[in-house]
């Protein structure tokens, strides 16, 4: 298991820097306008260098003079000490960037999760006992369309019923016209209420997936030899599906969750743009689109980072919860 | 034994029950065989949501690719309105400075109107621009009479031979009387000499004599004429004709003569008209009617009109149009100007139209027929999936294949390749290659191209998977160890062993990646990023409602192409569940 565990680790590493290397080469080939404007800004200056000197100091000082590989050794060294650069288009540190918004994706992802457990797995189980009952039909009726939903589509419609026709809720952003003048609790009242279209859009598509796989494997674990064993032992109906059968379900569920700290901290990229949730995926949204090459690049390897570390837990927990992977 | 058999025959198909009892395990009748292909159909078909999905597959198809057939409209057909708009049809303005009217084939130029201008306001009764002295005559109030010296004959004189130049420009006959009369003059020392009633200068200029007369070249006034008749404009602008009518019309006179005919003038409210025979002739006003449209002529009643409601201060007045039709103008004052509108018919894009007859899901922002738009959208968007499930299915099945039949090492470069992918975050990767394809400005078409290509590179992970997956599986299952035993070759093996085997799960795994494969393509022509203006996808169509005012007033503009991405995405869902569960029963749940 310990050799298992550091050959995943060493190879997740690899990945890392041979993701960002990916990326990073993508990432140069965009037209680095904002140099140019910097440059040009610069050089408008009274007794300024020319736009042409400015241009050569900026690429230098941005390793845009530099070949893709030496570009990228150079960034991999900074990265590793933390130093991301500043952010082209928030003009501060991608870092402190970074943590202002990072908490905004991470309770709208955790509200969701939440809600997404507690009825996605009840409902996928109800499914799975009663199958091909009417219940069972609306379940996986519902499910397919979380899952054939376009997130865009879908938050437009609420946006539409509930902000414009309704006028409940406001059309954009985290907090309300007059948030400056609320109390504390009424200010956090505010936020929460500014919270609940962009949690719906979320759940209402991740709820489709968990509740199909939920009940994928419930039928799997209630179709197997000792669940009717336990059946045929004269257990009551609810310990056969609380006790024996629920708990192997999870098992399955927990390479389900494999991409939960990249969905956890990567945020909901379009659910927060279409909503203007100042968080990390609204945030990168701009940056990938303006072509912010430091702010991009910190973003991407932070995912590819995330997924890595989450298929190692994934893979521990697998061991946790399944004594037969421990003993191969 | 077989009269036996005979006797239980009917019982095989009457009573199921007694069906095991008799019978031999071989014998065909027992048991209706299916070809594999024709069981699966049949349990395909025995879904009720497959066959749901594959209905809506065929409706959407048969919209998409038929639809744009039988529409009338083209794709890219923009659809213009006629509305009736206020538009400034004519605008006028009172007179308040002099205007010239020039006599044919002279030039009276800005100096000269200039110098007019100083010396009416100095009471001056000459002036002199270049070497050109001009007389100014003043007949009243703003009408002033220009004249100049022209030459009309040159002589020379030596003592008292006199030599006349026969040949200066615009000159006179030279008789014998006009000799006579020169020489008279020229003796007395005159610089004046009368010849046939009319007076004519003499200038010395060093025993050559220019003989000149004084004309009227121009006419500077404050009054406008108006031609009835455009024909008749040449008299009216004629400077004598100016001057007599324009005498008459201050003394108030009701007739006047010009060129042996006589001309009556008629006044009312300010407005003075011109009479020939009874007949309007011409106007005099203060106030200038111009047209405000290209090529249009302001015809003389519609000027009198226009003047009159001016001068009485009304808001409008109706005229009769050509059609016999009454027109409303509107007159609209604006500093000095007065503005004159009319309705008229303009033409205009026909933007947001709610649906109708016509147009059954109205029209979009560029005045498109929604309706045949999510026609070939949906072509759009349905090629770019199979295209896309193509290219990842070519690089997945060779990549997968290639790993799962060799393994070693070959299978761990790829699946460390794929693992590479894997990690790659799939949206986020694709925002920054289209932002790659927007830098470099690439055609719509091309772009479509591109934009399959990159979704195909991002996705063909999965399939590599299951392929290298299921060939794992096969690999160590008897049937394959016996195609190797009896010496098959290695491309047999693959082509006609193996490929069918994983076929199956191949055909749910890429039915069921063409839903998401729509779902991505529509989210990045959402955001702006994928198919382009004048080509359209479902995503595109929906981009309208990023602007809230279309999402608020226009939701025939977004919401079915939404619904048609939700039917398509949920067919394929549907019919993918419906395969993999005729695939392998054992597995349906």
């Amino acid at each position: 298991m310990r050799r298992f565990l550091i050959r995943r680790i060493i190879l997740g590493i690899f990945i890392i820097i041979f993701g960002s290397l990916i990326v990073y080469a993508v990432v140069r080939s965009l037209p680095t306008s904002y140099v140019e404007n910097i440059a040009r800004q610069r050089s408008m200056q009274p007794n300024s260098k020319s736009y042409t000197e400015w241009l050569e100091q900026l690429n230098t000082y941005y390793g845009m003079d530099k070949s893709i590989p030496e570009g990228f050794v150079t960034w991999m060294g900074q990265a590793i000490q933390g130093e991301f650069g500043d952010s082209w288009q928030f003009t501060v540190p991608v870092t402190q960037k970074f943590s202002e918004v990072i908490w905004y994706s991470v309770i709208l992802s955790a509200i969701t999760l939440v809600i997404e457990l507690s009825v996605g797995i009840p409902l996928g189980i109800l499914a799975a006992r009663k199958q091909y009952s009417k219940t069972d039909y609306a379940v996986t009726i519902f499910a397919m369309m979380g899952i054939s939903l376009p997130t865009f589509f879908l938050a437009s419609i609420l946006k539409y019923i509930f902000a414009i026709k309704l006028q409940w809720f406001d059309l954009y952003g985290i907090v309300g016209r007059y948030h400056e003048q609320l109390s504390e609790f009424g200010q956090f009242l505010d936020i929460a209420w500014h919270y609940v279209l962009p949690v719906i859009t979320l759940g209402m598509l991740s709820i489709g997936g968990l509740m199909r796989y939920t009940r994928t494997n419930m039928l799997e674990v209630l179709n197997s030899d000792y669940i009717r064993t336990a059946y045929a032992k004269g257990l009551p109906e609810k310990v056969v599906i609380n006790k024996h059968a629920f708990r192997n379900t999870l098992i399955p569920l927990v390479s389900y969750m494999s991409n939960l700290l990249p969905s956890m901290f990567g945020g909901a990229m379009i659910t927060e743009t279409l909503f203007q949730i100042p968080g990390i995926g609204w945030t990168s949204y701009q940056a990938l689109i303006g072509g912010d090459i430091p702010f991009t690049m910190f973003y991407m390897t932070f995912l590819i980072i995330l997924t890595q570390i989450s298929l190692l837990i994934t893979d521990i927990l697998y061991a946790v919860v399944d004594p037969r992977v421990r003993a191969n | 034994m077989n009269g036996k058999f005979d006797q239980d025959e009917k019982k095989v198909y009457t009573n199921e029950a007694e069906e095991f009892t008799v019978g031999t395990l071989d014998d065909e009748r027992r048991v209706k065989v299916l070809s594999p292909s024709m069981l699966v159909l049949k349990r395909f078909m025995r879904s009720k949501l497959a066959i749901t999905g594959l209905v809506i597959l065929i409706l959407m198809f048969a919209f998409s690719f038929l639809g744009g057939l039988i529409s009338p409209y083209g794709q890219s057909e923009v659809f213009k309105t006629y509305e009736m708009t206020p538009t400034q049809y004519a605008s006028a303005i009172y007179n308040r400075e002099l205007r010239y009217t020039v006599k044919d084939g002279i030039t009276f130029d800005n100096a000269a109107r200039a110098k007019t201008i100083l010396a009416v306001n100095s009471g001056d009764e000459t002036f002199t621009v270049g070497d050109q002295i001009y007389q100014l005559e003043i007949f009243g109030e703003d009408l002033y009479a220009i004249s100049s010296t022209m030459t009309v004959a040159k002589v020379h004189v030596i003592k008292s031979f006199f030599t006349y130049d026969e040949n200066v420009e615009g000159g006179i006959e030279i008789t014998d009387e006009f000799k006579a009369a020169f020489e008279a003059a020229q003796q007395a020392g005159e610089n004046t000499m009368a010849y046939r009633g009319n007076i004519y200068t003499i200038a010395e200029d060093n025993k050559n004599y220019d003989i000149g007369i004084g004309t009227r070249i121009a006419v500077a006034s404050k009054k406008i004429f108006d031609a009835v008749d455009t024909a008749d404009e040449p008299i009216i602008n004629s400077v004598d004709f100016r001057i007599a009518a324009e005498v008459a019309a201050t003394s108030k006179a009701t007739t006047f003569e010009y060129d042996g005919t006589r001309y009556g003038l008629n006044y009312e409210e300010g407005n003075v008209t011109v009479l020939k025979d009874g007949e309007v002739f011409a106007a005099i006003s203060d106030i200038i009617v111009n047209p405000a449209i290209d090529d249009t002529l302001l015809s003389s009643g519609f000027k009198e009109e226009a003047r009159r409601a001016i001068t009485s201060k009304e808001n409008s007045f109706t005229l009769k149009d050509e059609a016999g039709e009454d027109v409303r103008f509107t007159v609209e004052q604006s500093n000095a100007n007065y503005v004159i509108r009319t309705d008229m018919p303009t033409e205009l894009i026909d933007m947001y139209s709610p649906p109708s007859a016509k147009h059954w899901l109205g029209t979009d922002a560029n005045g498109m027929d929604v309706l045949t738009r999510l026609m070939y959208g949906g072509r759009v968007s349905l090629m770019v999936g199979f295209v896309v499930v193509l290219i990842e299915l070519f690089i997945g099945v060779v990549l997968g294949g290639i790993s799962g039949y060799f393994g070693g090492w070959v299978d761990t470069i790829i699946m460390r390749l794929v693992d590479l992918f894997n990690c790659i975050p799939q949206m986020p990767m694709l925002l920054i290659l289209v932002s790659v394809l927007d830098a470099y400005k690439v055609t719509p078409q091309i772009r479509i191209y591109l934009l399959m290509v990159l979704l195909g590179l991002m996705g063909w992970t999965g399939i590599a998977r299951t392929v290298r997956g299921q060939i794992l599986m096969l690999r160590e299952q008897d049937f394959m160890v016996a195609t190797e035993a009896t010496g098959i070759g290695v491309r047999r093996r693959i082509f006609r062993h193996l490929i069918p085997n994983v076929m199956p799960l191949l055909i749910v795994n890429a039915t069921m990646n063409l839903g998401g494969i729509i779902i991505t393509e529509a989210t990045l022509s959402f955001l702006g990023l994928g198919v382009k203006y004048p080509l359209a996808s479902w995503g595109t169509i929906i981009n309208a409602a990023t602007n809230v005012y279309v999402m608020t007033n226009y939701w025939f503009i977004w919401v079915p192409a939404g619904l048609l991405i939700l039917a398509t995405v949920l067919g394929f869902n549907f019919v993918g569940d419906g395969l993999r569960d005729a695939f392998d029963p054992k597995m349906k749940r």
